[in-house]
């Protein structure tokens, strides 16, 4: 067991660092050099400004001060915004993407549980159907499609036909924002849309396939009843090939969140990424990526270790 | 080859609903070749006193978008560069998947645990993260994208492959040919690759969504194709903002992707019974 976490926690320390040189590797190949872009600056100015950076460095020196700094912690500083490093961005914002993702991962993996057992157990009745139906679209339709058109019919359409109805000016459900109960509903549901698919479609394979094995059939032969046969004996099984599916399910969720954070204007780590693309803000983007990745890794080796615990025979 | 081909038709053709997916998609790909080729309006030029005609007005079947531009051309010229990518990108991690995992299977030993080890690694970082990295790095452009696609995602094609191989590897008819004389590249061409062939497709009929899925999310982040040219990911990230005065600029991109998407998806858990 201590031999399979050690294990385990070796090959993630590979593959951050993985990630982290290929991160080194892109960031030598930007285009252009960003000091230079707009403006003509005194060469004495560039020069301090490379210094700072240390872009004269040889690969080697610049990597190792990279990886050392990476080690501390320091994942750099912006290249557009002066004093203001990633990882003051990621203690402002990562609690809110944190917070939107729990969320999400709690609304996909109850219904979505909820629903495949249903379905497994009403299996071609209108249950199905509709899970079938809700899994294949949060399957198949991209994340931002699902989340402009939640917003467009439940924020906007639904909650204006309310106040009408009412006649306030109360919205139910608020178009974009970050304040309350209220701005939190639309988002996490939209962003959970494609994990409670997957999570629905997967329990509801494998509640079938265990409720066809042969301890199910004795034990409805010895007269047990149908709601004791699948919460006592069936559900355990069934849950297992689903806990091995939530580390990636999360994994889809914070990246998930990157479009759903912009849609709905969430000041969270995932908006400030897309926003740094788009105004260039590199250096950001390879820290905001390293950050994202490792938690990502974390997730995936928490998760396999929680699985050894709950399926003994992986270990094997 | 032929014979699993052959029941995957047959399989399709069991279902109606696999059956209207695979009429959609032949519908979607016909469409994108031709309309952009035979229309006589283009993609790119503009009309100024028709902007934002909503659809079925004359001469503009889906209407037109903030620049006037007809937006039935550029639906299915974006549709027709969402294909190419999500198909060539798919092809070419097919093709880098099938000869890693199956040199993996077929070395085997030391060789095969080495490989599948830098597969495990490749696999557990966050692709779409090095994919936004690497067409950041390089600029946007379908090159850059299917490039991005193909060197990320092919690890999943490499574990079948591998799988696969290893499978067929201790099967009688390969042992039963190994004694008979067969020289090992005969064993690999003849017996290895073609009963390869059924899984590959099948991962292959999930690889393309995911490709037009991951290319889409890189257009809605502003990374996918440049101007004046679009993906459907692309014209529905542009049609968002005008949803609540035009809605049509979004929903219609959005229901062909949709509808796409489901029918591949559809389509391959179909085959993937056989």
């Amino acid at each position: 067991m201590v031999c399979f976490i050690i294990k385990r926690l070796a090959f993630s320390l590979i593959t951050i660092w993985a990630v982290v040189t290929i991160t080194f590797v892109l960031l030598q190949f930007l285009p252009g050099d960003p000091f230079t872009n707009d403006k003509i600056v005194h060469p004495q100015i560039l020069e301090n400004l490379k210094e700072k950076y240390r872009l004269d460095a040889p690969w080697h020196e610049r990597y190792t001060t990279y990886l050392k700094g990476l080690i501390k912690g320091d994942l750099g500083i912006s290249m557009v915004y002066r004093n203001r490093s990633v990882t003051s961005i990621i203690k402002r914002t990562f609690p809110i993407s944190l917070n939107l993702g729990i969320r999400a991962f709690i609304i996909a993996v109850f219904v979505g549980l909820l629903l495949g057992l249903l379905s497994a157990l009403y299996k071609n009745k209108t249950i199905d159907h509709f899970t079938l139906t809700i899994s294949m679209i949060g399957v198949a339709v991209p994340g931002f499609i699902i989340g402009t058109l939640f917003q467009y019919f439940i924020c906007y359409k639904l909650s204006g036909i309310i106040q009408e109805f009412t006649g306030t000016t109360f919205r139910l459900f608020p178009i974009t924002g970050w304040e309350g109960f209220r701005h939190t509903i639309v988002p996490s549901v939209s962003l959970a849309f494609g994990a409670l698919g997957m999570i629905a479609r997967m329990m509801r394979e494998s509640m079938i396939n265990t409720l066809s094995q042969r301890y199910i059939v004795s034990a409805k032969s010895k007269g047990l009843k149908q709601s004791e046969i699948v919460l006592k004996h069936a559900l355990k099984n069934a849950i297992l090939p689903v806990i091995s599916l939530l580390g990636p399910l999360f994994t889809s969720i914070i990246l998930g969140s990157f479009v759903i954070e912009n849609i709905f204007s969430i000041p969270g780590m995932g908006q400030h990424f897309v926003t740094s693309i788009k105004t260039g803000d590199y250096t950001m983007v390879l820290g905001l990526s390293i950050f994202t990745s490792f938690v990502v890794v974390m997730i995936n080796t928490f998760t396999d270790i929680l699985y050894t615990f709950v399926d003994p025979r992986v270990r094997l | 080859m032929f014979l699993t081909a052959r029941s995957a038709v047959d399989k399709i053709k069991e279902s109606k609903l696999a059956v209207t997916c695979a009429f959609f998609l032949a519908a979607v790909i016909l469409l994108s070749i031709f309309v952009p080729l035979l229309s006589t309006n283009n993609y790119y030029s503009q009309d100024l006193n028709n902007t934002f005609q909503p659809p079925l007005t004359k001469g503009n079947l889906f209407g037109t978008d903030e620049f006037g531009r007809d937006q039935f051309v550029r639906v299915w010229q974006g549709a027709r560069i969402s294909l190419t990518i999500g198909v060539v990108a798919a092809l070419i991690q097919m093709i880098i998947g099938s000869i890693y995992g199956g040199l993996s299977g077929i070395l085997g030993g030391l060789a095969d645990e080495i490989l599948m080890r830098i597969v495990d690694v490749i696999h557990s970082i966050p692709n779409l993260i090095i994919v936004i990295l690497i067409t950041m790095v390089m600029g946007s452009s379908p090159f850059t994208v299917i490039l991005a696609l193909s060197i990320t995602e092919w690890t999943g094609m490499s574990r079948v492959v591998r799988g696969q191989t290893l499978m067929l590897r201790e099967m009688e008819f390969v042992q039963a040919a190994k004694v008979l004389g067969a020289k090992k590249t005969r064993i690999i061409l003849r017996h290895i690759i073609p009963n390869c062939f059924g899984p590959i497709m099948v991962n292959l009929m999930f690889s393309i969504p995911g490709a037009i899925f991951a290319e889409s999310f890189l257009s809605f982040l502003g990374l996918g194709i440049n101007i004046p040219k679009a993906s459907l990911g692309t014209l529905a990230s542009e049609g968002y903002r005008f949803i609540s005065y035009y809605p049509w600029l979004i929903m219609i991109p959005v229901l062909i992707i949709t509808l796409t998407m489901i029918s591949f998806n559809v389509l391959g858990d179909t085959i993937k019974e056989v």
